[in-house]
């Protein structure tokens, strides 16, 4: 269940959980805490953290996921339902929610319903092992795992917000070379749904915070939808002394950090281009393919 | 004291009315930290509550993310519609804009006016406390 050894190391993790949430009671980091919490075992404590989290940012997304995983390790799977749909609310393509209301019908039985919400998340994350193998035993085995494909596709076959078919889970790391090999940017780094950094340009330096980055995309994806302003692009921050732009990527979130001068309307193109032909061997398979 | 923001809301408003003329912009408001309207000029269809609700919150998630770096300007870019956001003394300055028309020119637009704003803010402040 969790990497962490004895007794003794589970209830050092979780006193360390605890100790770095209230350094920063504000924090979207919340739901990461409250997930680390109930990987330790500790549902009682999670289930307080997440609630007083949702509490401050009830339109946070993955804040709802988590809660519901925790519902289900305590075993109420009507509440964590509720929850999943809350995160739907605010985030219609959140991949984990819709895989975990998958696998909640799945175990109802209901497998036409079932097989929908696999089929939501592979459309928003396609190469989501789990969602893949619900839709395999929600179609009985008897079908393809292919993901369905997405509605109104470009001519490069993605839209802005979703992930090239290209990059797989093993290649993630050719995605943050590409983007850093850029001239205009400075680092990069790729964050999955929970919050893990997957790879960076920068080694050393100061830590990465993938729960924060992934907690700011996801809350302003929810913002996006409550707006009604469409699926979300891109976001910028320019800061006195960075800019940073943040790219969702299905299940995924690309942060570049942009040299001073650079060109947001050219990047935010240039990258998306590059993001969607994959690395320059990309093309080659492509062409002879 | 009431007053005195009653005064520099009404000089903000007119800081924000050329914005319906430049380029792709929808409109412009003035909300406070957490989020109410002081001060908008806004193209038809445009909320001015729900835009202020959605830019303090793109503001302060803006600062969070950002730690002891201080904001320029937040954007967000959604396939209908874009938000940039900047911080001004008041609470903040939020530029609504089509997503189609170009981000750069939007977010220098929003910088330029948030300095301007917060010059009016002061004159008008202090034209105020200059009143008997």
């Amino acid at each position: 269940m969790s990497d962490f050894g004895g007794d003794e190391d589970r209830s050092a993790a979780a006193d360390d959980c605890l100790r770095l949430l209230a350094r920063e009671p504000n924090s979207l980091r919340f739901a990461e805490y409250a997930d680390r919490l109930r990987q330790l075992e500790r549902l009682s404590d999670a289930m307080v953290v997440c609630k007083h989290g949702l509490a401050r940012h009830p339109g946070y997304a993955t804040g709802h996921v988590v809660m519901a995983e925790i519902l289900l390790d305590a075993g109420t799977p009507e509440m964590a339902a509720h929850h999943l749909r809350e995160a739907l609310k605010l985030d219609p393509s959140h991949p984990r929610a819709h895989l975990m209301l998958g696998k909640l019908l799945l175990t109802q039985g209901d497998k036409g319903r079932a097989a929908a919400e696999f089929e939501a998340s592979l459309r928003a994350s396609p190469n989501l092992v789990e969602a893949q193998a619900g839709l395999a035993e929600a179609r009985g085995a008897l079908t393809t795992t292919q993901p369905p494909a997405a509605s109104n596709s470009t001519a490069s076959g993605r839209k802005a917000g979703q992930r090239p078919e290209w990059l797989t889970a093993d290649r993630i790391g050719d995605l943050v070379d590409l983007v850093a090999a850029r001239p205009s940017v400075d680092r990069a780094h790729a964050v999955d749904a929970d919050g893990r950094v997957l790879a960076s340009s920068i080694f050393g330096g100061p830590r990465i915070s993938g729960g924060a980055d992934v907690g700011f995309v996801n809350e302003l994806r929810g913002l996006a939808s409550r707006l009604a302003a469409g699926r979300l692009q891109s976001l910028a921050l320019c800061g006195s002394q960075t800019l940073t732009l943040y790219l969702p990527l299905g299940d995924l979130v690309l942060v570049a950090g942009l040299r001073p001068g650079a060109d947001l309307d050219e990047e935010i193109s240039d990258l998306g281009d590059a993001i969607s032909a994959g690395p320059p061997g990309e093309m080659v398979r492509a062409d002879n393919g | 004291m009431a007053e005195q923001t009653g005064h520099a809301v009404s000089a903000l408003q007119e800081s924000l009315r050329p914005l319906l003329e430049a380029d792709g912009i929808l409109g412009g408001m003035l909300c406070t930290e957490d989020g109410l309207p002081l001060s908008s000029a806004l193209t038809p269809g445009l909320d001015e509550e729900s835009l202020a609700a959605a830019g303090a919150r793109i503001g302060q998630l803006s600062r969070h993310q950002l730690g002891d770096e201080d904001l320029e300007a937040g954007v967000l870019d959604a396939s209908r519609l874009r938000l940039v956001v900047a911080p001004v003394s008041l609470g903040y300055l939020v530029l609504a804009a089509d997503p189609a028309a170009p981000i750069g020119p939007a977010v220098e637009l929003a910088k330029q006016l948030a300095a301007v704003i917060e010059q009016t803010a002061e004159e008008t402040a202090v034209g105020d406390a200059r009143r008997p």
